[in-house]
C-alpha cells in the first residue's frame, strides 16, 4: 500500500498543484465539459453518464417486472419484452456498469498515484465523448422499423442475423463502444505504467490502481474479440458471408465460441474494479492495513488469466464432448479459489479492527454478503449436470444480479459514498445514506432472492408470459424491483443534495485513509500533483 | 517496452521522455487490440477457431506475465 508523502502531515492539503486552482484558470460553462480534458472532469461525466444510463435502464428492468407481475400479457407486446430485455443488458452493462468504473478510473487513478493527470487527455475526452452518440443508437433503434435488436444480449444468431435495422444500430453502437473502452484502456494502462509518482511502485500502488491496471488489460484483448465477432455478424447479414448463417454453411454455435470468449472476461471487468473500491473503503473503516496485500494482488491477476479458460460453462448445452465439459467445469470451480482469498483478506483486514458503520463500510460489508452468495450460485452452475437442468431458467437471472448489482452496482454506490466529499467538497447526509443502503440491500434481496426458486421449480428467462404456479414469487420479485428503484431515486436525491448543499468536508473525512488523495483539500483542486509528490 | 522498465516519473524531468514513452506504450498496446480484431476474424477464415483462440489467450496471459514481472520493483 502507498503511504502518504512524507513532507505532508496526514489530513492537511498538500500545497503542489493549487496554482491553477487558485487563480479559477479553467473554461466554463458548457464548454467545459463538451472541450475538456481534465481527468476530473471527464470522471464526472462518465460517472453522471452512467447514472442516467442506469435510471434508463432501470426504468426498463421495471417494464420487464410490472408485465411479470402476473400470468398473461399485460403491458407490452411481446415482441416489444424481448427488445426491453435485450435493451436492458446492453445498456446496463455497456451504458451503466463500464461507464461508471470507468468514471472511477478517470477520477481516481492519476489522484491515487501521484500523476497530474492522465497519459493521453485529449483521447480521453474523445473516450467518453463516443458514449453518448452510442447511448444514443441503442435507445433510438427503439423507432426503426422492426424495433429494437430483441435477440438478447448474446447477440446468438440466427436470429441476430435475421432481425431488423435495430440490430445493424445494436453493432454500430457495440463498436462505437468498443472503441471507447480501448482508448479508455490505453490511456489508463499508459498512465499507471509511466506516470506514477516517484517511489510510487508497482507494489506500492493502492489496489484500486492494481484492479483497473488489469482490467484495462482484460479490455484490450476482450474488446476487440467483440467487435470482431459482431463485425462477423454484420457481413453474415449485408456482405453474403456465412460465418454463423447455418443456411451459407456457417455454424450458430461459433458465434457463441467467440461471444463468451469476449463474455465471461467482461464479467471481470465489471467486478474487478469493484473489488478494488471495496479493498480501499474496508482498510480505511476498518482503521487497519489491508490483509495480504501481495497476495490480494496475485489474485485478481489470476482471476484475469482463468478468466479467459471458463467461456464455455455459458452454453454447456450446446453439445461438447465430454472432456471438454469437465475441462470448463474444473477450471469454473478453480476460479473460487483466488475470489475466496479476497473475501478472506477482507474479513481477516475487519477481523479486530477498530470498525465503524458509515455508509461506504455499509456498502462494503453489503457487498462481500451478497456477492460471495452470487459466487456460490455461480459454483452450483459450474456443475455440468446441475447447469443442463438450470441453463436459461430464472436461477442464472438471479446468480448473475447477485454477482453484477449486489457486486459492481453495490461496491459503486460504496465509492461514491466514500469518495465524494473529495470529489465535491461536501459531505453527503450520513441518514440518508444509511436509509439509501438498507432500502437497497433489503428490496434486492426481496427481488432476486424468489428467482432462485422459480428458477428451480423450472420457470425459463426471458419469458412475457408463464404457467400460473410461478406467480406468487413474481408478485413478490416485481414488489421488490419497484422499492429498488425507488431507493435508487433516492440515492440520486442525496447527490444532488451532496453537491448542493452538503456541509463543507475536510481534506479528510476518513480518518483510516491512507491514499495519496486524502493529502488535498476538498474538492480536489482543478489541478493537481503537477509537482509529483514524493512516496515514502 | 523499454518505457515499463522505468515508469517512474522524474520530479525534475522534462516532459518530452515522457510524451515519448506513453506514446510507446499506447503503441503497443493498440497493436495488441488490432492483432485481436483482426485475428479473430482471420482465425474464423482461415477455420481454425481453437487455434486462433489458444494462441490468442496465451498471448494476453504472456504478454501480461512479461508486463508485471519487468515493471515490478
Amino acid at each position: 500500500m502507498s503511504s502518504l508523502p512524507h513532507d505532508h502531515a496526514a489530513g492537511e492539503p498538500a500545497g503542489h498543484g493549487l496554482g491553477h486552482d487558485a487563480h479559477g484558470a479553467h473554461p466554463t460553462g458548457i464548454m467545459r465539459w463538451i472541450m475538456t480534458t481534465n481527468h476530473k472532469d471527464i470522471g464526472t461525466l462518465y460517472l453522471w453518464f452512467s447514472m442516467t444510463m442506469f435510471l434508463v435502464g432501470g426504468v426498463m428492468a421495471l417494464t420487464i417486472r410490472a408485465e411479470l407481475f402476473q400470468p398473461g400479457l399485460q403491458l407490452v407486446e411481446p415482441e416489444f419484452f424481448n427488445q426491453l430485455n435485450t435493451l436492458h443488458g446492453l445498456i446496463m452493462i455497456f451504458g451503466a456498469i463500464m461507464p461508471a468504473a470507468v468514471g472511477f478510473a478517470n477520477w481516481q487513478v492519476p489522484l491515487m498515484i501521484g500523476a497530474p493527470d492522465m497519459a493521453f487527455a485529449r483521447m480521453n475526452n474523445w473516450s467518453f465523448w463516443l458514449l453518448p452518440f452510442a447511448g444514443s443508437l441503442l435507445l433510438g433503434s427503439f423507432l426503426v422499423p422492426g424495433g429494437a435488436a430483441s435477440a438478447g444480449w448474446t447477440l446468438y444468431p440466427p436470429l441476430s442475423v435475421q432481425a431488423g435495422m435495430g440490430m445493424d444500430m445494436t453493432i454500430f453502437a457495440i463498436h462505437i463502444m468498443g472503441a471507447s473502452s480501448i482508448m479508455g484502456s490505453i490511456n489508463i494502462i499508459t498512465t499507471i505504467l509511466n506516470m506514477r509518482a516517484p517511489g510510487m511502485t508497482l507494489m506500492k500502488m493502492p489496489l484500486f490502481v492494481w484492479t483497473w491496471l488489469i482490467t484495462a488489460y482484460l479490455l484490450i484483448a476482450v474488446m476487440p474479440v467483440l467487435a470482431g465477432s459482431v463485425t462477423m455478424l454484420l457481413t453474415d447479414r449485408h456482405f453474403g458471408t456465412s460465418f454463423f448463417n447455418a443456411a451459407g454453411g456457417g455454424d450458430p454455435v461459433l458465434f457463441q465460441h467467440v461471444f463468451w470468449f469476449f463474455g465471461h472476461p467482461e464479467v471481470y471487468i465489471m467486478i474487478l474494479p469493484a473489488f478494488g473500491i471495496v479493498s480501499t473503503i474496508i482498510p480505511t473503516f476498518a482503521r487497519k492495513p489491508l490483509f495480504g496485500y501481495a497476495s490480494m494482488v496475485y489474485a485478481t491477476a489470476s482471476i484475469a488469466i482463468l478468466s479467459f479458460l471458463v467461456w464455455a460453462h455459458h452454453m454447456f448445452t450446446v453439445g461438447m464432448p465430454a472432456a471438454g465439459q469437465l475441462f470448463f467445469m474444473y477450471m469454473t470451480m478453480l476460479i473460487a479459489v483466488p475470489t475466496g482469498v479476497k473475501v478472506f483478506n477482507w474479513l481477516a483486514t475487519m477481523w479486530r479492527g477498530s470498525m465503524t458503520f458509515e455508509t461506504p463500510m455499509l456498502f462494503a460489508i453489503g457487498f462481500i454478503f451478497l456477492f460471495t452468495m452470487g459466487g456460490f450460485t455461480g459454483l452450483v452452475l459450474a456443475l455440468v449436470p446441475v447447469d443442463i437442468v438450470l441453463h436459461d431458467t430464472y436461477y442464472v437471472v438471479a446468480h448473475f444480479h447477485y454477482v453484477l448489482v449486489a457486486g459492481s452496482l453495490f461496491a459503486f454506490f460504496g465509492g461514491i459514498y466514500y469518495w465524494l466529499p473529495k470529489w465535491s467538497g461536501h459531505m453527503y447526509d450520513e441518514t440518508l445514506g444509511k436509509i439509501h443502503f438498507w432500502a437497497s440491500m433489503i428490496f434486492f434481496n426481496v427481488t432476486f432472492f424468489p428467482m432462485h426458486f422459480l428458477g428451480l421449480a423450472g420457470m425459463p428467462r426471458r419469458v412475457p408470459d408463464y404457467a400460473p404456479q410461478f406467480t406468487d414469487w413474481n408478485a413478490v420479485a416485481t414488489v421488490g424491483a419497484f422499492g429498488f428503484g425507488f431507493s435508487q431515486v433516492l440515492f440520486l436525491y442525496i447527490v444532488i443534495k451532496c453537491i448542493r448543499s452538503g456541509a463543507p468536508a475536510p481534506a479528510r473525512p476518513w480518518d483510516g485513509a491512507d491514499t495519496l488523495e486524502w493529502t488535498l483539500p476538498s474538492p480536489a483542486p482543478y489541478h493537481t500533483f503537477e509537482t509529483p509528490p514524493q512516496v515514502s | 517496452m523499454a518505457t515499463m522498465k522505468t515508469p517512474l516519473l522524474d520530479a525534475q524531468g522534462g516532459s518530452e521522455p515522457r510524451r515519448v514513452a506513453n506514446r510507446r506504450t499506447a503503441l503497443v498496446l493498440l497493436s495488441i487490440a488490432l492483432v485481436f480484431f483482426g485475428g479473430i476474424i482471420a482465425s474464423q477464415l482461415v477455420g481454425g477457431t481453437t487455434i486462433g483462440i489458444v494462441v490468442v489467450g496465451f498471448g494476453i496471459i504472456g504478454f501480461l506475465l512479461v508486463a508485471i514481472e519487468r515493471g515490478r520493483k
